[in-house]
């Protein structure tokens, strides 16, 4: 039998109950009863497993029945709206808090940074904080004593490592107590970039320090993070979470992109749109059509020209100007077009108005766009439709033969143009050597 | 195979079978699961961090004084000062008697010995609270905390407990009717045992509670005052009125206080019938604190 690749964590059935609610007057007599309950429960229900919990009224399920291995020497992201249950998960497995019910199987020494400075006393020295800190992690005074020198030139105070911390500057002190945790030689360590509290430099630094503790050492990483390309350009593989149970699981590509397509769940709910706007012009619909206008389109390919049709009511009669934003679904900005650029007038008349934005040079990669709509009236200078970052049009897929790439790679941005290449030999004619205005040259 | 492999011991059947899979026995450093061991103490990881311990004293000593002008000379000023009132308010004016002991060591033995209580006590009920902080971040066995305090507190004793051996020596040579220090002083450590096991499992019962219910904190920090007045500190025991004072022997304090202050002043009385209940006492409140404590700490980060 080939032999079975270690586990470093193993997850089965893991559950975790909040109380939510006050604890007042009222939770002492409810909790009487709840230890009377479930003594009389316990003794009706011997010998059977544990009864199945579920949200009530005064509690609610931070995790549900979650169930996942991570092998070691690995990298898991775990991503998930706030409130998924990422940071409890992480509390259970680091043993802050324990489980409702289900386990959790681990081999190995754990840490965390988000221990980061834990135990500081602001009246110790930097050494004795080094000790301190140390301490609280769980090493031994002779592995202390072993690291205190690297320690101290890792953290690049060492000109100030006998005065007391609370003369640190806040840089000063994140570093020292940066410095601690990274000379920790845990066997899984714990990165939760949410929780954790410092600047784009620490974070860089975390990020840094648990990629080299995994390639160089083999060690197991579960990182939590936001920042959904960290996950992808770092981990194998993704868990996401949703309302504690795990929506997806797998390689770290396949469940960011699923992720981000989620995020705009409710697709179909633009096509029959209503808005609350000024009485005279109320947004009826968008939806994207073929090039000629006949047909729907959906979804878009890449390549492929489309009209962008907003239809609009109209009671009353004005000259108006339309603005139409398209941003990434993470609210990067792609472009805004409007319509009085084109120099001509918008005059809404009483009826049902068509608006159509011609896309016949499509530049739009495989995604989803967000469009945030404004009908505004300039000679008014009122805003009379304002509608933001509507789940409007998702690409899917490349018209074959477009020139446009099959593949998307992430190193691109959300456009695309079909710009012509030309290759040729140079011809001795011409005068090319000018290095002034070149972008690169290298000529000796 | 072996799951369940027929033995035939004493022409009885008995079905052996093995308790968990190899796999679950043996490839698993950690198993975290909802059921705690509420019964017992992991005394082998609490050695593990015996280091901690250390140095979680070392920072509770260093810490209280720090930026102060006498420094650890207040862990003395504070009883001498109290010793002072008490033998001005209770020895002059209300003119309590002190077991025809001079007032000084009297009150003072008294002081410092409720004091060892009474600090590690209040300190170890707020202890999961106080440090919630670094709790909410990292896990250490929690019961480190507890035991700084009663080793910390130990410390801060002993220190008093020199002052007050001087001061003890100086009316024993001066004084006529002084203190007579016998043999029992030898059993000092026992008595400082059980006054730490007492504060100790005390102090870890309302430690538990008060994860849920705050308004205990309210409920001890007078209530320990009014203990204080049914603990021979004030008075000795022999002022009490006979009938009265099966509710002041009922204290395990007692015991204790008059134990001490038999041993060191001659007063008093050495019972051990009483430093026996005491002792009987201090262990079955350790018992409950310590399951208690178990228990709270678990879960505690969720309600605190």
């Amino acid at each position: 039998m080939a032999e079975r690749q270690r586990l470093a964590i193993r997850v089965e059935h893991l559950s975790k109950r909040y109380q939510i609610g006050k604890v007042g007057t009222g939770s002492l007599l409810r909790d009487v009863k709840g230890w009377f309950s479930g003594g009389v429960r316990r003794l009706r229900r011997r010998g059977a497993g544990p009864a199945r919990q579920t949200d009530d009224a005064y509690h609610k399920m931070a995790l549900d029945d979650l169930s996942f291995e991570l092998p070691q020497g690995e990298i898991l992201g775990i991503i998930g709206r706030n409130g998924a249950g990422k940071s409890t998960l992480l509390k259970l497995i680091t043993k802050i808090t324990s489980p409702t019910s289900g386990r959790i199987c681990i081999n190995g020494r754990i840490s965390s940074l988000l221990e980061v400075g834990t135990g500081f006393h602001p009246e110790l020295t930097g050494r004795e904080n080094i000790f301190m800190n140390g301490a609280v992690l769980g090493m031994g005074g002779a592995e202390i004593r072993k690291k205190m020198d690297p320690i101290i030139d890792f953290s690049g105070v060492s000109a100030y490592i006998d005065t007391p911390v609370k003369h640190y500057s806040s840089g000063m002190y994140t570093r020292l107590a940066f410095s601690v945790a990274a000379h920790l030689e845990p066997d899984i360590l714990i990165l939760d970039e949410v929780m954790a509290v410092g600047d784009a430099e620490f974070s860089r630094k975390s990020l840094a320090r648990m990629k080299e503790v995994n390639l160089k050492e083999g060690r197991t990483v579960i990182l939590v993070s936001h920042s959904l390309d960290n996950i992808v350009s770092v981990a194998k593989n993704c868990l996401h979470l949703e309302q504690g149970r795990m929506k997806d699981f797998g390689p770290a590509e396949q469940v960011v992109m699923r992720y981000k397509d989620a995020l705009n769940v409710n697709e179909d709910s633009y096509d029959n749109f209503r808005s609350a706007g000024s009485p005279w012009i109320q947004l009826r619909r968008i939806l994207t059509m073929n090039l000629d206008g006949q047909g729907k389109q959906k979804p878009l390919r890449a390549g492929a020209a489309f009209r962008l049709r907003l239809v609009f009511d109209v009671s009353y009669a004005f000259a108006g100007d339309v603005s139409i934003f398209i941003q990434t679904t993470s609210y990067h900005p792609v472009m805004a077009i409007r319509h009085s650029d084109s120099g001509r007038p918008l005059d809404f008349t009483v009826g049902r108005n068509i608006v159509d934005l011609v896309v016949d040079r499509p530049f739009l990669l495989h995604g989803k766009y967000l469009i945030t709509l404004m009908v505004t009236d300039p000679e008014r200078k009122g805003v009379y439709e304002q509608l933001q970052h509507l789940p409007g049009i998702s690409v899917v897929g490349t018209r074959a033969g477009s020139g446009y790439p099959s593949e998307l790679d992430p190193r691109s941005g959300p456009v695309f143009l079909p710009l012509g290449w030309e290759h040729r030999l140079l011809t001795d004619a011409e005068d090319w050597d000018k290095p002034d205005t070149d972008i690169y040259s290298d000529t000796d | 195979m072996f799951h369940r492999f027929p033995c035939i011991i004493y022409g009885q059947a008995v079905f052996c079978r093995m308790q968990r899979t190899p796999e679950d026995a043996s490839e698993w450093q950690e198993v975290i699961d909802a059921r705690g061991r509420y019964h017992a103490v992991n005394t082998r990881e609490v050695w593990r961090y015996r280091h901690l311990l250390r140095m979680f004293v070392w920072r509770d000593i260093v810490s209280t004084y720090y930026q102060t002008v006498l420094g650890p000379v207040w862990f003395v000023v504070q009883p001498i000062l109290t010793t002072y009132v008490f033998a001005l308010v209770f020895g002059r004016f209300t003119r309590i008697s002190s077991d025809g002991q001079p007032q000084a060591v009297f009150y003072f033995s008294g002081v410092i010995l409720w004091s060892l209580f009474n600090e590690s006590f209040l300190k170890i009920s707020t202890t999961l609270k106080t440090n919630a902080g670094i709790l909410k971040k990292i896990y250490f066995p929690r019961l480190i905390l507890p035991l700084t305090t009663i080793i910390a507190s130990l410390i801060r004793f002993l220190i008093q407990y020199v002052t007050f051996i001087i001061l003890l020596m100086y009316f024993a040579f001066t004084a006529e009717n002084g203190p007579r220090p016998n043999f029992h002083v030898f059993l000092t450590p026992l008595l400082l045992v059980v006054i730490c096991l007492f504060s100790l499992g005390t102090g870890l019962i309302v430690a538990s509670l008060t994860v849920r219910f705050r308004d205990l904190v309210f409920l001890i920090t007078f209530g320990i005052t009014l203990f204080m007045y049914v603990t021979p500190v004030i008075y000795p025991l022999s002022t009490v009125p006979l009938e009265l004072r099966p509710y002041v022997e009922i204290n395990p304090m007692t015991g204790v206080v008059e134990g001490f202050r038999h041993a060191y002043l001659g007063s008093g009385a050495w019972s051990w019938p009483a430093i026996g209940y005491s002792a009987v006492c201090s262990l079955g409140v350790l018992l409950l604190g310590l399951f208690a404590f178990n228990r709270a700490e678990r879960n505690f980060i969720d309600t605190i």
